[in-house]
């Protein structure tokens, strides 16, 4: 006989090879289970797992998953797969929760409301043990653990995992302002992204307490939902045919910022010669740019992990729910800000 | 072996995996129902059975209506009733527990080193985009190149029910008892569709535009040898260098060898030609990420792009457009071969289309601003000019 299943590329039922040993599935499923405090001897259980490598027995998981109540996956929520923000912070979760053994599914919603929420109940109804959301607006609780990565709204059961947008705010400014510039042109954040509103409030709170400016004139707002630098470049083209002046590009974020520098090299402005320009966030791209990239960074992988780890230790409780968790972010200096020329 | 006892044995071995199969399923039905009635005590939701006694129907009219089981003669009204009910009483349909019974579990395994930025996310977000609109998620397992991981999770991707898989860029030892689509696979494996650009036709726009604009003493940044169209690629490179006349020097030819994907890739490669004072006029880069860090690399060193030295890239991924200068390359239509792939192994799920062995990609030149004519004094035979420091 198992020379006939040894054919056989497909595997054994628990059943068949309970028949195989001579012994009762339940005893079988006991050994292959390792379930705790039972007494089966030594040498049947060494039967037991000899026989179930030699028959290629492989439990199946989905069916496992449904009796255990463990699915092992967890649902994650993002707007799409662009470059930079999104793809770096998803890149941290799924290096953690493939070292933990979990697996997860990913809906990509494009800030759509209808679809976020319908994904998550789909999500949820696939059996996702959890829900990471990236840059995704949440409206309600669900029934297990969710943490919103750039999430504002305080809802239960979500934990926030925020940037400190006032710190960060603090940095990009105070450096502009030590090196001279009053005139700032600003770049406010899509509607629809998680941490425009945020992000602004704090521009505007820390501006006015180091007296800079923000002229309506000098501020634009983004509203492409695309994540390459073309979000930045018509903006500051835009500005440019105004003939407005400034001395100081506060972009949104780094693709952003590396489209504002591409807009002011293509009408034949120096960077940062005569305009500089920040940017946020530290993606790859920004090390490498032509001006490389003065930034705020976020440590979006780290994020990531974070994420994944709070979501992890919910559904093992062994942490309690946390209303949000705070990351500090950093100013890295390179080449695309510098002192205005007197 | 007698053709006799093959064809029992095989038939017995069908019989036994049917036999399986159907206890898999009646067992996977029972838990499922199981679940579902625990998980709605849970939730507060109501089960199909609860809906029909609040209704005074028949469970199997409610299924009907709810599902839409096309064919039935079931009154407009009643429909209306019955869809109102479902949404008063929050009714949920499980569509874990409903996916054994069907065994749709709509969902895709992908299989792929990372989530790197340029090639990896862009087809993944293809895929994504595609298989989202058609009501599929998908599992992506990141195995960063290692072999055991590539199985294991190959393995247990499976087990979880995904329907098909995707596999970038990875190397696949086997064929799967599902349908499989490998983006950038160059082996030959039953059951395996790989979807390929057309390399030997991308090594033609690449080195003939250089070869047309002046171009002979060309420096060449080969793939790393565990990427799986590094070799292909390269064949083509040489095969076709050798027609038009372009020499391939070993002092010229570097080897990427780190796993990152960022333009750090190209950066240090480029450094170590200029501080072995080699001259060359141009530089055919593996992708567009490691351009990006030549470019860097030859610009930190006083030289211009392309005034100095021409740069090609490989693949266009949104950054070639906004580097400076903007990037000459070879298009490969990445989220569009995402989605190719997408919708291959839908068909091949609904039974709508056959295996095909491979599918093969068009690429595309794009000539932006990092390539040029070489300047006069930078015309083989003559001596260097390059600034050395």
């Amino acid at each position: 006989m198992t020379a006939k299943r040894r054919v056989a590329s497909g595997s054994t039922s628990l059943k068949k090879l309970a028949e195989h040993l001579g012994l009762n599935p339940a005893t079988v499923s006991v050994v292959l289970n390792d379930v705790p405090g039972r007494t089966i001897p030594q040498a049947t259980r060494d039967r037991i797992k000899a026989a179930a490598k030699e028959l290629n027995y492989r439990p199946s998981l989905l069916a496992r998953s449904l009796r255990n109540r463990r699915t092992l996956s967890i649902g994650i929520l993002v707007p799409e797969l662009g470059d930079g923000y999104h793809t770096q912070v998803m890149s941290g979760i799924g290096d953690h929760l493939m070292d933990a053994g979990y697996f997860y599914f990913t809906a990509h919603h494009r800030h759509r409301r209808n679809l976020v929420e319908e994904y998550s109940q789909m999500l949820l109804g696939r059996g996702a043990e959890a829900l990471i959301a990236i840059d995704t607006l949440l409206e309600h609780s669900f029934p297990v653990p969710v943490v919103a990565v750039a999430g504002h709204r305080p809802i239960d059961g979500v934990t926030n995992v925020v940037l400190d947008h006032r710190f960060a705010a603090e940095l990009a400014l105070t450096h502009l302002h030590s090196l001279g510039h009053r005139r700032i042109a600003f770049m406010r954040g899509q509607p629809f992204s998680s941490d425009s509103d945020e992000r602004w409030r704090s521009i505007v709170m820390v501006a006015r307490e180091l007296g800079i400016a923000i002229r309506s004139e000098l501020t634009v707002q983004l509203d492409r939902d695309v994540s390459s630098p073309e979000l930045g470049y018509p903006v500051i083209q835009h500005l440019l045919a105004n003939r407005q002046q400034f001395t100081a590009v506060v972009a949104f974020n780094d693709m952003s910022a590396i489209g504002a520098i591409r807009a002011l090299q293509d009408s034949g402005m120096k960077v940062p010669a005569d305009v500089s320009v920040i940017g946020f966030d530290d993606i790859n791209a920004a090390a490498f740019n032509n001006p490389r990239l003065t930034t705020i960074r976020q440590p979006l992988a780290n994020m990531g992990r974070m994420a994944a780890q709070c979501v992890l230790n919910r559904i093992h409780g062994s942490e309690r729910f946390r209303k949000q968790i705070v990351v500090e972010p950093e100013l890295v200096v390179r080449e695309s800000t510098r002192a205005i020329q007197p | 072996m007698s053709s006799h006892k093959f064809w029992s044995l095989l038939l017995d071995n069908c019989m036994f995996r049917l036999e399986t199969r159907c206890q898999e399923q009646s067992m996977a039905r029972e838990e499922g129902d199981r679940y579902m009635t625990e998980k709605r005590r849970a939730s507060g939701s109501t089960s199909l059975k609860k809906l029909a006694e609040h209704l005074g129907l028949n469970p199997a009219t409610v299924s009907v209506v709810l599902n839409e089981v096309p064919g039935r003669a079931i009154p407009q009204a009643t429909r209306d009733r019955v869809k109102a009910a479902a949404k008063k009483l929050n009714y949920q349909p499980n569509l874990l527990a409903r996916s054994l019974r069907n065994r749709h579990t709509l969902s895709i395994g992908i299989l792929v080193p990372d989530l790197s930025e340029g090639y990896h996310n862009q087809l993944v977000g293809g895929i994504g985009d595609h298989l989202t609109e058609a009501g599929y998620f998908y599992f992506t397992a990141l195995h960063r190149r290692r072999k055991h991981l590539v199985e294991e999770y190959g393995r247990k991707l499976l087990s979880r029910g995904t329907e098909a898989l995707i596999a970038i860029d990875t190397p696949l030892e086997h064929s799967f008892p599902v349908p499989v689509v490998a983006v950038g696979g160059h082996r030959s494996i039953a059951g395996i569709t790989n979807l390929i650009l057309d390399h030997r036709f991308a090594a033609e726009l690449v080195l003939m535009h250089l070869h047309g604009l002046g171009h002979r003493r060309i420096a060449f940044v080969r793939g790393q040898s565990f990427s799986e169209d590094a070799s292909e690629r390269w064949r083509c490179i040489v095969q076709v260098a050798g027609e038009v006349g372009i020499a391939i020097r070993p002092e010229l030819t570097v080897q990427l060898d780190r796993d990152v994907s960022s333009p750090e890739l190209g950066y240090p490669v480029i450094q170590h030609l200029l501080s072995n004072r080699e001259h060359f006029t141009a530089v055919v880069a593996f992708n567009d990420m490691s351009a990006i860090g030549a470019i860097r690399a030859l610009q930190d060193s006083g030289m211009q792009v392309p005034a100095d030295v021409s740069v090609t890239g490989f693949d266009d991924i949104t950054a070639a457009a906004f580097s400076n200068p903007r990037l000459t390359t070879i298009r490969q239509p990445l989220a569009n071969m995402g989605r190719m792939a997408a919708q291959y192994v839908l068909n091949r799920i609904h039974g709508k289309e056959k295996f095909r062995k491979q599918i093969i990609v068009e690429p595309e030149l794009v000539v932006r601003e990092s390539t040029q004519a070489i300047k006069q004094g930078n015309q083989p035979g003559k001596t260097s000019q390059l600034p050395h420091q």
